[in-house]
């Protein structure tokens, strides 16, 4: 505390302070003299130590002040007011004591309000020290807060790249088996791709069996395939690619598959910077793994798919029925629509037992007639698949060839005889000629003729008829032979039949006959038209003969059709014989069709009537056929 | 006067034959191209019935070789395979063609018997 100290009292003051301040030095005389002329100013001390001349001063000074007087001058009464202010201590002239006193307690307060000061202090300091702390852990919080809310950012991100990925898995998973599988996942990572970047085209390259690779690739709307010899692991992708593709390429990112069977490359053309490359990077490094097994799962069904596709196809284009038969006859595969496990025999024969000429049973080719109307030549070669014997069997239908074969045979055969018989018909005119000129002869001698017997002369015209009739046949044998037209002429249908019934009457014997005709006449060759009715009603009796229950009944009438362009006139011959097979229907005017037993008919009967009937203008039809009989017409136009 | 007909084929020749016996005419017989040269070398005839296609010469040499001008009838099935038919048609000794079959025997010795 420094103090200002009026000169009078200073050693006084001194004294007291060596006493009793010592070791403190708690006060401090400043060194301005304190006198009667000091300045108001100069006394700028925390305590004032002065005489009544201080009076005037001490009311405005603001600091302690003590006022040393006597008794009597402390009693006064201005002094009792100033005495009054605070601050401000009045003690006794000469009274060492009660200044020393004084100053004792002003020490001993000015200490104490010191400590005060002190604690408030340390208070403030403490305070400030709190209001740091306070201020350090709020920011301290703060960030902790914000890293919680970073941390849960990335958690989020990591959630959600998880989220994605569990994603990725499960459309892997589900679409796998899919037909379209790879167009699926083309468009799946080609959407996921897009968020990462921009890209052009994402792609599948593979190594085929051929060698070749195969490149799939897809550019966001579609999905194109192209063959070209990329090598992946090679450096120069891009410009591989482009001159594969005919146009620029730009960066290529490519992930070799790893659990791939072939060597296989996922690849990505990129267009944008660094950084989306690192974002394409990490999404595929995720995945390839897992992309790869699927990947290459689809490849190799995709192979085995074309490998069977190939077979399957293979096995369908063999033109033959081809089929692939168990010991047991079970059909195990087949290029027609048999359903496999079925017998062969059951389906392809219609049989309820195995063919007699079966060429699984006899494991060698044979050649047979597998079903009515159908012959076969069988290639069989025999196999064994899973410790199973399995056959392989093509049946060739030969029904056609040996159609055509004896269809061949038989023109050879008509030219044979086409040539023989002119031959044979110039050979047997001069034999005939011979005995129609001695029947005539024979005639004309009167002579003779009464030498015989009366029934002579009629016998002798039936020959020279029978005769005529013989050089007739051959003559227009002759005519057909050189395929030269017949001579038309108007008969009356009725009589050419009555004619040809004559020659008949053997055959007609064991049956009956209905006639219904009226006296018709028609355009037509009476020979031929003769030839003719005899080949058909001979035809019927025979068939009739052979449906033994009974005589068999022949019908013929006649009927007029009017038609749009000319009217026609119909003559049926109807049977009661057991009809035509379906089967043979079809080939009945075939030449060398025949239904009788070997050596009994040619076969050519209604080839060659039908022949005739066209060479008149006319026509041959068979108008129906049932297990009760057959009906065959003759048609002429009406005249 | 005699007719000669020459045939190799025996039915057609007996029965030519029986047909001009029976209507009162004579024939000599021929049955190949040799015979009928001989015997027209020895004889005189009214008329010829002369067969084309013979052994041991045919008709057509029997024309050729002929030098009498008796007529000829020609007999023949005329089936068209008979390439010195021409020949035949242009010598003026040949009178008629008879087809073989024939449909009327004595409408041949009528038709013979008339031309000559």
């Amino acid at each position: 505390m420094f103090v200002n100290v009026q000169n009078q009292y200073k050693n006084q003051f001194l004294e007291w302070i060596k006493n009793f301040d010592q070791d403190d030095q708690f006060f401090q005389i400043v060194d301005k003299p304190v006198d009667s002329h000091i300045a108001e100013s100069q006394l700028t001390g925390h305590l004032i130590i002065g005489d009544l001349s201080y009076l005037d001063f001490f009311s405005n000074i603001k600091a302690s002040k003590i006022l040393v007087g006597t008794k009597k001058t402390i009693d006064d009464k201005k002094l009792f007011q100033i005495s009054q202010q605070s601050l401000f201590f009045v003690v006794e002239e000469n009274n060492s004591t009660q200044l020393g006193q004084l100053l004792k307690s002003i020490k001993a307060e000015a200490l104490k309000s010191l400590q005060v000061e002190f604690v408030k202090s340390e208070i403030q300091k403490k305070r400030k020290e709190l209001e740091f702390l306070n201020n350090r852990l709020s920011s301290e919080s703060e960030k902790k807060i914000e890293s919680l809310e970073k941390s849960h950012i990335e958690e989020t991100e990591k959630n959600q790249k998880e989220k994605n990925l569990l994603h990725f898995l499960d459309f892997i998973q589900s679409e796998s088996a899919g037909d379209d599988f790879i167009e699926k996942t083309f468009k799946f990572i080609w959407k996921d791709l897009k968020k990462c970047g921009r890209l052009n085209l994402a792609g599948l390259s593979m190594l085929a069996s051929s060698g070749k690779s195969k490149i799939l690739f897809y550019d966001g709307v579609s999905e194109s395939t192209s063959v070209a010899g990329i090598d992946f692991s090679a450096e120069n992708i891009s410009s591989q690619l482009a001159s594969a593709w005919g146009r620029p390429v730009g960066k290529i990112m490519s992930w070799q598959l790893p659990e791939s069977s072939r060597e296989s490359y996922f690849f990505v053309e990129v267009v944008d910077g660094q950084e989306n490359q690192d974002k394409i990077s990490l999404y595929m490094t995720e995945r390839i793994a897992v992309l790869s097994m699927y990947l290459d799962r689809w490849m190799i069904e995709k192979e085995i798919e074309v490998a069977v596709d190939r077979w399957k196809n293979t096995f369908r284009s063999f033109s033959g029925s081809t089929h692939v038969v168990d010991e047991n006859f079970k059909i195990y595969q087949s290029n027609y629509p048999h359903n496999s496990g079925e017998y062969c025999y059951k389906v392809l024969a219609k049989r309820d037992s195995p063919c007699v000429a079966c060429p699984i049973k006899q494991n060698r080719n044979t050649n047979f007639v597998l079903k009515e109307g159908v012959s076969v030549k069988t290639y069989v070669s025999q196999f064994k698949f899973q410790s199973k014997k399995y056959y392989f069997v093509i049946y060739e239908d030969v029904t056609k060839l040996n159609q055509l074969y004896s269809h061949i045979i038989q023109t050879e055969k008509m030219s044979t005889i086409g040539r023989l018989g002119n031959h044979l018909a110039h050979e047997l005119n001069n034999p005939l000629t011979g005995i129609k000129s001695y029947v005539q002869t024979l005639m004309e001698d009167q002579q003779s003729m009464l030498s015989l017997p009366s029934t002579a002369k009629s016998d002798l015209n039936e020959i020279l008829k029978a005769t005529i009739r013989c050089q007739k046949i051959i003559k227009n044998f002759i005519d057909f032979s050189q395929k030269k037209e017949p001579s038309l002429e108007v008969v009356q249908f009725s009589e050419v039949l009555q004619n040809t019934l004559v020659l008949l009457k053997t055959a007609l014997r064991s049956h009956r006959l209905f006639i219904d005709l009226k006296d018709d006449k028609i355009k037509a060759n009476a020979y031929d038209l003769q030839q003719v009715l005899f080949n058909l009603i001979k035809n019927s009796c025979q068939a009739m003969q052979e449906n033994s229950s009974g005589p068999g009944a022949i019908k013929i009438y006649q009927e007029h059709k009017e038609l749009k362009d000319g009217s026609q006139i119909l003559f049926h011959i109807e049977d009661t014989g057991p009809g035509f097979d379906e089967a043979i229907l079809k080939h009945l005017f075939e030449p060398f069709m025949t239904t009788k037993e070997q050596g009994e008919g040619t076969g050519l009967g209604l080839y060659l009537s039908k022949k005739l009937m066209n060479n008149m203008g006319a026509d041959l039809q068979v108008t129906s056929s049932s297990k009760k009989g057959a009906k065959i017409t003759l048609v002429f136009a009406l005249l | 006067m005699k007719f000669l007909v020459v045939d190799d084929e025996l039915l057609i020749r007996k029965s030519l034959v029986r047909a001009f016996a029976a209507s009162g005419y004579i024939c000599d017989e021929a049955e190949n191209g040799l015979q009928a040269l001989e015997k027209i070398k020895q004889n005189n005839y009214r008329g010829i019935l002369l067969d084309v296609i013979m052994p041991d010469k045919n008709g057509y040499e029997v024309l050729l070789e002929m030098k009498k001008q008796t007529p000829v009838f020609i007999i023949s099935a005329f089936t068209g395979d008979d390439t010195n038919i021409g020949y035949i048609q242009n010598d003026a000794r040949v009178l008629e063609y008879i087809t073989k079959p024939f449909d009327d025997i004595f409408a041949i010795v009528k038709l013979v018997v008339a031309k000559t």
